[in-house]
């Protein structure tokens, strides 16, 4: 099927379909075609895909920012990547003519290659093409990322880890934007790696965050198995573009053995720009073997956060074994604990110099 | 015509306090001052009190008035009713409305004013640039084994003592000034006693500002911090603002001329250059 140009008007065969979370960056009438080549499909490719047969995900998220429901026939723009979620689907960033998978409901296309047993079986989408340019070649999500522009940064930084997924990094990160917007201060808030979802980003803005960034700005759907220049550059751009904020609050996904973030923790730059780490703990035993790894990487995060402060309990048994501060979600919204923070940061700062 | 006018604020109920405002007809973009009240709640009284200070440094002076209803332990900043995040609210509201420019403030405060100006500061070093504590009835020792508000021990493993252990050196760091008068020697019904408090901190005013002086001093030396507290008793003063200022120009202390400052949370000061 090949779908000729139409200038500066959206493809009818677009017009209709349902623009994911992940495709946000691309205008409508950037694609001037649709090619069949989706055996050829790479990661962060944008897909025109219609849906077989509804699974696990009911709904999508939009690149409005809205849920739509799902129902058979329905027409999606989404972008093939590779998934990795132990609790839900991990695939591949490989597409199909016969069928897809539906591997996120922010927009994310591929294969999966296997589920957690508590998921039923992904929606079944069907590939009908990729979206191409006037050059004929597929419209890709990287040519949709912010430029690359290394002026100023925030003064402050400070990075979110957590023990694994659930462990609360979001929570944590939203209550830190509070706490320094209800000090006063326009934090930016980044999502540096991940699957394309609107939910943590717009868990940012309720926080007061005067400006949102993800990994879908640096033009990835999903940060799984990118390498780890790509990931690097993509933390330059996105701190960048956070520049004119008075602080940036900058969380990664999954858990801190994870594949890219573990990578990006290793990496000997990537740790340079942030003045404090938090590690969110889904209890004290996860939280004393992270703060380990971590140690090994020469990370010393300043407090401890996350799921094991909702039990008084965990929450002082993890602060005793670690002689770390412990902040719930509630004492991070406190501006005199955004001070404490930048104040920790400082201190610690001091002791490295 | 007066160069500084008098401004009332409507308190938002248990928000914003209410507050006065002594503002110059010219202003020149200094940071303001804050002047905190007693537990009388005096705060008419100092801004007349205030206003020739006003006059003659060019400062706008914002007097809060902490209300018995909501705030009624206000001194504790950090108290029940969180007095420090309702002055915040009350600065985001002067800022957004151009009253007072962004930055950080000058904080003055007498008797109870003094006990939440210097809980405050620590609470929130970045956001204050001098500080002047003048007579409180007792102080927040830099002591890790009393729990808070006498120390900044654990006691409880509450956030506020955190974070006023991990504010230490930030609040060691800025401009600190303590008055209190010779005469204010008098353990009135106002003065908090107790067997505990007197050994901490001594039996009355003057010698719990000397004790606190030479606490904060020791810690500054401690974390290699040079500059002295700049500590003065005011001659022929009991425990009276009124009195204070007309023995020994307190007001002359709450509110000096501003050197040129960068404020706390300018952009310049905000970001940092990459290569």
């Amino acid at each position: 099927m090949l779908i000729t140009p139409q200038d500066a008007q959206v493809l009818p065969a677009l017009d209709r379909a349902k623009w994911t979370f992940t495709t946000r960056r691309v205008p409508k009438v950037a694609a001037t075609a649709v090619l069949p080549s989706v055996a050829e499909a790479r990661p962060g490719d944008l897909v025109l895909a219609e849906v077989a047969k509804i699974g696990n995900h009911r709904r999508v998220q939009l690149s409005d920012g809205r849920h739509s429901a799902l129902y058979p026939g329905d027409r999606l723009i989404l972008a093939c990547a590779d998934r990795f979620a132990p609790d839900q689907f991990s695939g591949t960033a490989r597409l199909s003519a016969e069928g897809s998978d539906l591997l996120a409901g922010g927009g994310v296309i591929g294969t999966l290659t296997d589920k957690h047993g508590k998921s039923s079986a992904p929606t079944r989408l069907v590939p009908l093409g990729l979206l191409g340019g006037p050059e004929g070649r597929p419209l890709n999500l990287a040519e949709f990322a912010l430029p690359a522009e290394a002026t100023a940064r925030p003064k402050h930084s400070f990075l979110v880890v957590g023990t694994g997924m659930n462990a609360g990094k979001t929570s944590a990160a939203a209550g830190v934007i509070n706490g320094f917007v209800r000090l006063g201060l326009r934090p930016a808030a980044v999502k540096l790696t991940g699957t394309g979802a609107f939910g943590d980003l717009q868990a940012y803005e309720a926080a007061g965050a005067a400006r949102v960034l993800d990994f879908t700005d640096a033009g990835m759907a999903s940060t799984h198995r990118q390498p780890l220049p790509r990931l690097l550059q993509a933390a330059d751009t996105l701190l960048d573009a956070a520049a004119l904020a008075d602080l940036s609050v900058v969380e990664l996904a999954d858990g801190i053995a994870q594949g890219e973030t573990a990578e990006l923790l290793q990496s000997p730059g990537f740790a340079a720009p942030f003045d404090g780490v938090l590690l969110a703990a889904s209890d004290p035993l996860a939280a004393q073997a992270a703060l380990a790894l971590l140690a090994r990487w020469g990370i010393a995060p300043l407090a401890l956060t996350g799921r094991l402060t909702a039990s008084p309990s965990d929450a002082r048994e993890a602060g005793e074994a670690t002689g770390l501060p412990v902040f719930s979600r509630e004492d991070l919204c406190d501006p005199a604990a955004a001070t404490a923070l930048i104040s920790m940061a400082e201190e610690q700062g001091l002791r490295a110099a | 015509m007066a160069r500084v006018t008098l401004e009332k604020r409507p308190a938002v109920p248990g928000l914003v306090p209410e507050a006065l405002v002594l503002a110059p007809r010219v202003s020149d973009g200094q940071p303001p001052v804050l002047a905190v009240h007693g537990i009388q709640r005096e705060a008419a009284e100092m801004a007349e009190l205030l206003r020739h200070a006003a006059e003659d440094t060019g400062r706008t002076i914002v007097l809060p008035l902490f209300d018995r209803r909501h705030w009624r332990s206000f001194q504790r900043a950090a108290c029940p009713a969180r007095a420090d995040l309702a002055l915040l609210r009350l600065l985001a509201s002067l800022r957004e409305d151009g009253t007072i420019v962004p930055g950080a403030v000058d904080l003055s405060g007498y008797s109870g004013g003094g006990q939440f100006a210097h809980r405050f500061t620590w609470l929130y070093p970045g956001l204050v640039r001098r500080l002047c504590a003048t007579a409180p009835g007792w102080w927040t020792f830099a002591d890790p084994k009393a729990a808070y508000p006498y120390g900044i021990g654990a006691g409880g493993g509450d956030t506020v003592s955190t974070c006023l252990r991990a504010n230490l050196r930030r609040f060691l760091s800025r401009e600190i000034v303590v008055r209190v008068g010779a005469l204010d020697t008098q353990r009135d019904d106002k003065l908090r006693v107790s067997p505990e408090l007197d050994q901490q901190q001594g039996q009355n005013r003057l010698e719990r500002a000397q004790r606190w002086v030479a606490d904060i001093e020791r810690q500054r030396t401690a974390h290699g911090l040079s500059s002295a507290v700049d500590f003065r008793v005011l001659p022929d003063s009991a425990h009276s603002f009124a009195d204070c200022v007309a023995q020994a120009g307190l007001d002359r202390d709450f509110v000096v001329p501003s050197p040129a400052c960068v404020p706390a949370f300018s952009q310049n000061s905000l970001t940092k250059e990459v290569a």
